[in-house]
């Protein structure tokens, strides 16, 4: 029953976001039959308007827009998510290869970024105001602000200019992963180190831990017991959420490296107004965002007995 | 004499360059009882937290301090935990600080047993719970029990092991009288008979009196008193001289009033009235309803009544400083009924300016953010908030219990002062028995949601007609809040 309704839940949300999508697309200026043409046939103005007639004619682009919605939406729910445009070929085939491309990158930099930012975080919490912290925050900053395009580009000109060590663009081998990986990690590593140190401060002047030390409670166990816990969970929701941020979001890193993942896959889809791959990448990324946001609830739920009973409500 | 358990000597401290402690001098010696007194920041926190070796915020700058005959300050960190651990039992004034609110308090339980070496089996624990009025912990964790269970679940848990020293931060803060004068004798007893010590930190001047042998005070981060206890101090009337009881002149008239909660009922079978200028106050002990009454009354919580007569009320809610929305400066705070009714800003903000100084608060403080007020300040535009709208009817949820005994007596002089000159009329929530006696016209006893009896103030202090008001009555005389029965 109550799987039932938010599986309906989730069915609704994914119609709103893509009727959204497809109506914002119609909205905008140009003829899609042509952007299409010219994708297909290899750039702009080689089409010629027989071309681009019979394009519209075979995407039914002269239909009305709530009939060819209600066709893709058909489809859509019994798992049949159309063909590219374009290529032609299967939508879901199409996601499933930039997904295999993007997730280990995203991986890669989600460990990577987060083995760094928590012994930062944390030493720079158990002193306050002393070197460590003011170095963590330093970097933290520093890693912020460097615009991700710019941090890709200037590690290219090194390992992969300069160097030669390793491949300045393209996918499939571990040493293509590693640049686009660490410019992310160094995201990851900015953002959280900084959340870290702020909930493990706030962990630290929790006045039990007072009560807990006339109990005869070493610090040893207050720091990875009593300080850790809630440490944890405030930051599970926000993890499994950037974890997904990070899968969608990598677009300008993939744009960069040329990795034919899912943020330069959508990039091209929306270049070439192709319909069906955008629609199928808008209701993947509902069906992820979904997913992290009952992973989240499950990983609060089990580390603050609080919330056990809160969120049930 | 015996030689003292703790023993604090000329001790100074600083919080960065502000000091909180001034030379002070502590002894407790096995078998004592001490109350320390004074003021909010008079330094007995810190004094307290000193001289257990908890170095932050405040450090030592001068002074030497001893737990057992051993000089802390001479112990290793791991020495000094153990030995602490052992000797002393501690309770903070709000059971919250005292638990992690992830553990269950079962093992919590465990833990402690563990450390001081007392018996770690389930029904040694169902006993030590059963002594303090508390059924088994079982599965739960801290947020499944009330803070008044809670404070006594930390009482029964310090008890553990017999520690030299048994330290109490505002011990009755969250309970009720009769479990307050329960559990405070048995501190008391235990204390005389096994030879240990008890240190009770309170605003409570009566509870001082009442059960210590010595009441040390302290102002200003000094100790500037030290003396034997003198139980049955008298207290202030605050009464008005005549309330006639005419139907018309009723601000509030209910009767079978009723609020379900899930399945059960919380309230059932409700009849009230407060006449004009008339002084209610509602005793009864934790859960019995009375919180629920006030938010039904003030309709933030549905109810159904047979007959139910409500004039224009306010509500003063028990925790003034999270009463107040942290952003909003005095003013604004205390405007907001009449914006919500959409009063034009600076009329609101004048009228807001002149109820502020009506409930004692100089115009200096009109600017001010919430955390820049001490909590009896916080109280004040509480109050003025509530007076603001000119209600007939101001319903109170104890306004006294989240503040130190000066600030109270001020705060009950106001609430005087105010029905006097208005003719308000006040329904007030209360487990201060000196306060209720010195305020209450009329008194009404609320147990398990029902009114179990209702009293002028001089017939139900003289002669209680329930168990229940009899048991409260009586926690009153012996905690030296109440004169002895005539």
């Amino acid at each position: 029953m109550k799987g039932a309704v938010v599986l309906s839940g989730l069915l609704v949300t994914i119609l709103l976001a893509t009727l959204l999508t497809m109506a914002v697309l119609d909205l905008a200026d140009g003829d899609r039959a042509r952007s299409v043409a010219a994708a297909r046939f290899g750039g702009e103005g080689t089409a010629d308007d027989a071309m681009i007639a019979v394009v519209r004619a075979e995407l039914g682009l002269d239909r009305p827009f709530l009939a060819r919605y209600a066709d893709w939406a058909g489809a859509a729910v019994t798992g049949d998510l159309g063909q590219s445009f374009v290529t032609k070929e299967p939508v879901a085939q199409i996601l499933t290869r930039a997904f295999a491309v993007t997730a280990p990158m995203a991986l890669a930099a989600f460990v990577l970024g987060m083995a760094l930012a928590i012994p930062l975080g944390v030493l720079a919490a158990v002193r306050p105001g002393g070197v460590i912290d003011r170095g963590t925050v330093a970097l933290a900053s520093l890693g912020a602000a460097a615009p991700p395009f710019w941090l890709g580009l200037a590690l290219i000109g090194l390992f992969a200019v300069q160097w030669q060590i390793l491949p300045a663009y393209g996918a499939g081998t571990v040493a293509h992963l590693v640049l686009p990986a660490v410019t992310l990690a160094v995201w990851v590593m900015a953002s959280h180190t900084r959340l870290i140190r702020s909930f493990m401060r706030e962990a630290l002047a929790a006045p039990h831990l007072d009560a807990l030390r006339l109990r005869g409670v070493s610090e040893f166990r207050i720091l990875t017991r009593h300080v850790a816990r809630p440490v944890a969970g405030a930051m599970a929701p926000l993890l499994t959420l950037d974890l997904v941020g990070l899968l969608e979001g990598a677009v300008v890193i993939e744009v960069v490296f040329a990795r034919p993942g899912l943020g330069l896959t959508f990039v091209e889809a929306l270049r070439a107004r192709d319909m069906a791959v955008i629609l199928g990448f808008v209701a993947f990324s509902v069906l992820l965002y979904a997913a992290a946001n009952a992973a989240a609830d499950v990983m609060s739920r089990r580390l603050d007995p609080r919330l056990r009973e809160a969120l049930h409500v | 004499m015996s030689d003292p358990i703790l023993k604090v000597q000329s001790l100074s401290a600083q919080i960065g360059d502000t000091p909180v402690l001034q030379e002070a001098d502590l002894i407790i010696r096995p078998g004592e009882c001490v109350a320390l007194v004074g003021p909010s920041g008079a330094g007995k926190t810190s004094l307290l937290r000193m001289a257990l070796g908890l170095d932050r915020p405040a450090r030592r700058v001068a002074g030497r301090r001893f737990l057992l005959g051993q000089d802390i300050d001479g112990l290793r960190p791991r020495a000094l935990r153990m030995l602490r651990a052992g000797a002393v039992g501690f309770t903070p004034q709000n059971p919250a600080a005292g638990l992690d609110p992830l553990d269950r308090l079962s093992l919590v339980w465990l833990h402690t047993a563990q450390a001081r070496g007392g018996d770690t089996g389930p029904a040694a624990r169902a006993a030590a719970l059963a002594a303090v009025g508390l059924p088994d912990c079982g599965d739960a964790f801290p947020h499944q029990w009330s803070r008044g269970m809670l404070q006594r679940f930390l009482i029964a848990l310090t008890r553990l092991g017999d520690p030299a020293l048994t330290v109490l931060d505002e011990p009755t803060s969250a309970l009720d009288p009769v479990i307050a004068a329960q559990v405070m004798q048995q501190e008391a007893a235990r204390a005389a008979a096994l030879g240990t010590a008890l240190l009770i930190v309170t605003h409570n001047a009566a509870l001082a009196e009442g059960i210590a042998t010595r009441v040390v005070r302290m102002e200003g981060g000094r100790v500037i008193g030290d003396r034997v206890a003198r139980p049955g101090v008298a207290r202030r009337a605050l009464r008005c001289a005549s309330c006639p009881d005419e139907p018309e002149d009723r601000v509030l008239d209910v009767s079978g009033l009723a609020v379900r909660r899930g399945a059960s009922m919380a309230l059932s079978d409700i009849a009230l009235h407060v006449n004009e200028g008339e002084a209610l106050v509602v005793l009864g002990e934790s859960g019995a309803g009375k919180t629920t009454l006030l938010r039904a009354l003030a309709g933030m919580v549905p109810f159904t009544a047979a007959q139910s007569r409500i004039a224009p009320c306010a509500l003063v809610l028990q925790d003034p400083m999270a009463a107040i929305c942290p952003a909003h400066d005095v003013v604004t705070a205390v405007s907001e009924p009449l914006l919500a009714q959409g009063m034009p800003r600076r009329k609101a903000f004048d009228q807001a300016a002149e109820a502020t100084a009506e409930a004692g608060l100089p115009a200096t403080l009109l600017s001010r953010l919430p955390h820049q007020l001490s909590l009896g300040q916080a109280q004040r535009v509480c109050i003025a908030r509530a007076l603001v709208a000119r209600p007939r009817l101001v319903l109170l949820d104890e306004p006294l219990s989240a503040l130190d005994p000066d600030a109270g007596a001020g705060i009950a002089a106001l609430l005087g002062r105010l029905r006097a000159r208005h003719r308000l009329a006040l329904l007030i929530v209360t487990h201060d028995l000196g306060f209720a006696r010195a305020i209450a016209d009329r008194v009404a006893v609320l147990r398990a949601g029902r009114v179990v009896e209702q009293a002028s103030a001089d017939d139900f202090f003289a002669a209680p007609a329930s168990d229940y008001g009899r048991a409260l009555v009586n926690a009153g005389r012996r905690l030296g809040a109440l004169e002895a029965a005539a």
